[in-house]
């Protein structure tokens, strides 16, 4: 027990203060008062048919100005925050959210698109936790005197999850097309490898016997292919169902490549405790044994999170910094032989296949260090410390 | 070893120590290194009419006379060893090269020949067709013990008969010879009987060195890829340097696994020795191609009475070829155009070629051109001559029989310059 946050170890009647201000980096930027006006939980269920009795408000407004800034967002290529702040936007769920809490408008819009021109670097926009912050801003300016904390940390959950969701989709779309990409490059290799057997058939110089393995060894590539072409179709559709794309809107490009490993390796301090402060599951949980159980559950998660996004940006930096070269090195001493007519063409284009396909393993390595990067901060409440 | 046996070997080594602390004799003269590959002038005959031996690339052993006892030095050691501008080898060899310098004697002679061993590992020297007490032939482990590393065994015998002869390690054999240990050994007839203007040796060696590597790999039976004279390759090989009119003997020693038919151009000649003695006149015949076998050795000799640059190789066209590779595509007429953009597109950074189809002749354009390749490691075919590129590597070089040179210069003249009208020509009608 001593080892637990102090949140674990506070009793029911003060969880609940301490969970306002764990709060607090979701209200940054509200007024003092509004904090202070913050409902108390122990005498709101009275107010609980509040919401159903809202009037249902018109959201033609909201929708055009999300539209408009979708438009524009995909007018370009798609970025990783830009996919998010698409799906903050267009997500119906999420829509339904704004509704029934009244911070939907175009304000929203804009404000969000303000926060997301501020992120320096396109692929750490984490823009649900800017939508999660900015609708719960709103609703606490608007709403909060009727609302709900359980519905209220849930709501931001959502933004939260959906977030992560589209994050892990988009590194898979962006790296299924570079594996494609890649894949068409070794297929062109296996299918030159299989015109030169066509030619030396044809000379007089390989049988038939040659000529068929060549081409066999082609077969092979252009099955992955297709696979490979499907991986890429799937990816990018799980991507298009999250953003609610649909008609033009699906004619999206992305950058051809995923983005390059950060140079410095992403070992956090103290990460525990910060999740412990963000975590929304955390900050909504009152009863003490529970807290103390999420508070285990969460840190356990942390920790292996974390593991895995250091051992997924340790593979990476190893595939990049030393396979790939060796795989260099195997093929420049490759056409260095093929120079003095030690190896022969088919070396050469084996070599090439294998420099390509360190290649591919370096995006699916890459790949998984984003993901792992998009899970674990999903797993410390949205956003990694700076 | 039955218990008899084993007796016995001890009593003679104990007989063998003892007499070896009996006698007392001088410390071996410090070693004389040949690093250098260029070929070195012979040695003085001192008057005693025989014309000393060229080493192609090489030189003979001097000695020291002590009281009437010839005596050589030979450090067997670690060396390096190029084989052309372009290519070192981390051989074993003898006084700082592979082959070891020629030991050179006269018929009659008492030679003391100390061994030095500086390898890693033990070693014996064997002497190649000499007829010697057995005790002296070098046999690791049968008439003798293996020489450790760190020590010098002394060997010494008279030396009953002339003629060409080798030596080299009997004592992990394999590896050691196929690691350069090796060298020739000349004795000249004492009657002055045999004797040419000019005489030169070389011993062939075959080698399995991986392009972009340094050290032999032993361990090959049959795919070598560098073929030598003199542990030297063409372009690396000095060319044989002849008076006109001279009496010229070539003496060739094998110690690779295969026969080499050594031809020479220009000339046919008479085989007049081996490493069993001479060959009388009755049984020699003319021809223009001497076939080395394997662990032998063939003295050839002919009246160079005609000028001129006369090509002289291993008739093996594989072995005139630097290494190549010998599992490579066939592309002899093989039309690549349709594969070749794919690839050279596959390889941006790649002044990629397809090559091949119309012969490897344009592999020596390739290499004028600066093409790279693995380091360490010669071209499969090289050389430029006064016509063009030479094409050729290996087991490869020239005779240069000139009128205008003196006795005793073997000095390469350069190319020859052929006399109007004698050059072959383009037909124009
Ligand atoms: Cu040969």
């Amino acid at each position: 027990m001593t080892s637990l946050s102090p949140i674990a170890a506070k009793k029911s009647r003060h969880s609940k203060f301490l969970l306002i201000a764990g709060a607090g980096w979701l209200l940054a930027g509200c007024s003092a008062t509004t904090l202070g006006n913050f409902p108390d939980t122990t005498d709101v269920v009275e107010r609980a048919d509040y919401i159903d009795r809202k009037p249902v408000p018109d959201l033609s407004d909201y929708q055009e100005a999300a539209q408009a800034r979708i438009k524009e967002l995909l007018a370009r290529p798609l970025t990783v925050g830009s996919a998010v702040e698409i799906a903050m936007l267009n997500s119906p769920g999420l829509q339904e959210v704004y509704q029934k809490y009244q911070i939907w408008d175009e304000d929203l819009v804009a404000e969000m698109a303000e926060a997301a021109k501020k992120e320096a670097d396109p692929n750490h926009t984490n823009m649900d936790w800017v939508a999660a912050r900015l609708a719960l801003m709103k609703s606490v300016n608007t709403v909060y005197r009727y609302d709900f904390p359980d519905e209220y940390f849930a709501v931001a959950e959502d933004f939260i999850e959906t977030g992560e969701e589209v994050r892990k989709a988009y590194f898979e779309a962006v790296a299924a097309a570079q594996l494609q990409d890649m894949l068409e490059h070794a297929a062109t290799a296996t299918q030159a490898a299989a015109e030169l057997a066509n030619a030396q058939y044809e000379a007089g110089t390989a049988n038939r016997r040659s000529q068929a393995l060549q081409h066999m060894t082609h077969a092979e590539i252009v099955k992955a292919l297709a696979e490979a072409r499907l991986e890429a179709v799937v990816a990018r559709e799980a991507l298009n169902r999250l953003l609610v794309l649909w008609g033009d809107d699906v004619n999206w490009s992305a950058p051809e490549t995923l983005p390059e490993l950060p140079e410095a390796r992403p070992a956090y301090e103290g990460l525990e405790e910060y999740a412990l402060k963000r975590r929304l599951d955390v900050l909504s949980e009152r009863k003490s044994w529970a807290l103390w159980h999420t508070a285990v559950d969460v840190r356990s998660e942390v920790r292996e999170n974390h593991a895995a996004l250091l051992t997924r940006y340790d593979i990476a930096k190893y595939q990049r910094d030393t396979v790939l070269p060796l795989s260099a090195v195997v093929l420049e001493e490759t056409q260095l032989e093929y120079n003095g007519m030690l190896m022969g063409i088919y070396d050469l284009i084996d070599d090439t296949r294998g420099q390509i396909e360190a290649g591919r393993e370096y995006v699916e390595a890459l790949r998984d260090f984003w993901i792992a990067e998009a899970e674990l901060s999903q797993a410390v409440g949205g956003t990694l410390p700076n | 070893m039955n218990r008899r046996q084993f007796f016995t070997a001890s009593g003679l080594g104990l007989a063998a120590s003892a007499g070896l602390m009996s006698r007392a004799i001088a410390a071996p003269a410090e070693p004389e290194s040949f690093a250098d590959p260029a070929t070195r002038q012979p040695l003085s005959a001192d008057g005693r009419g025989y014309t000393p031996v060229v080493t192609l690339n090489g030189g003979s052993l001097p000695w020291r006379l002590n009281n009437g006892v010839k005596e050589f030095h030979l450090v067997a050691e670690p060396v390096q060893r190029e084989f052309a501008p372009g290519m070192v080898v981390n051989c074993w060899g003898y006084n700082g090269s592979s082959p070891g310098p020629t030991i050179e004697v006269v018929e009659g002679d008492r030679v003391r020949i100390f061994v030095t061993n500086k390898l890693p590992e033990h070693t014996t020297i064997h002497w190649h067709g000499i007829l010697l007490p057995s005790g002296m032939d070098g046999v690791g482990g049968l008439t003798q013990p293996h020489i450790p590393k760190g020590k010098t065994y002394v060997y010494e015998f008279t030396v009953r008969h002339s003629g060409t002869f080798m030596y080299h390690p009997h004592s992990d054999e394999m590896v050691q010879m196929a690691m350069g240990m090796m060298g020739m050994f000349i004795v000249h007839p004492r009657d002055g009987s045999r004797r040419v203007d000019r005489d030169f040796c070389f011993l062939l060696a075959s080698w399995d060195i991986d392009p972009g590597t340094f050290t032999p790999n032993t361990a090959e039976m049959t795919d070598f890829n560098m073929w030598t004279f003199n542990s030297r390759a063409f372009p690396g090989i000095d060319p044989l340097v002849v008076r006109k009119g001279d009496r010229v003997r070539i003496r060739v020693g094998n110690l690779t696994m295969t026969n080499h038919p050594i031809h020479l151009h220009g000339y046919s000649f008479k085989i007049t020795g081996t490493d069993g003695g001479w060959v009388p006149p009755s049984a020699q015949w003319p021809e223009v191609t001497a076939d080395i076998p394997v662990g032998a050795m063939r003295a050839f000799e002919f009246v160079a009475d005609v000028e001129g640059d006369w090509a002289f190789h291993c008739h093996k066209s594989h072995h005139t070829m630097g290494p190549m590779g010998h599992d490579i595509p066939n592309m002899i007429g093989v039309d690549q155009k349709k594969a070749t953009p794919k690839i050279a597109k596959l390889l941006p950074d790649y002044m990629y070629m397809s090559m091949g189809e119309n012969g490897m002749a344009e592999m020596q354009d390739m290499v004028a051109m600066g093409m790279s390749l693995p380091e360490n490691t010669l071209p499969m075919m090289t050389g430029e001559g006064p016509f063009g590129p030479i094409e050729m590597g290996g087991m490869f070089t020239v005779l240069k029989v000139r009128e205008d040179l003196a006795p005793g210069d073997y000095t390469d003249p350069g190319w020859y310059e052929h006399p109007e009208g004698t050059v072959a020509y383009e037909y124009k009608s």
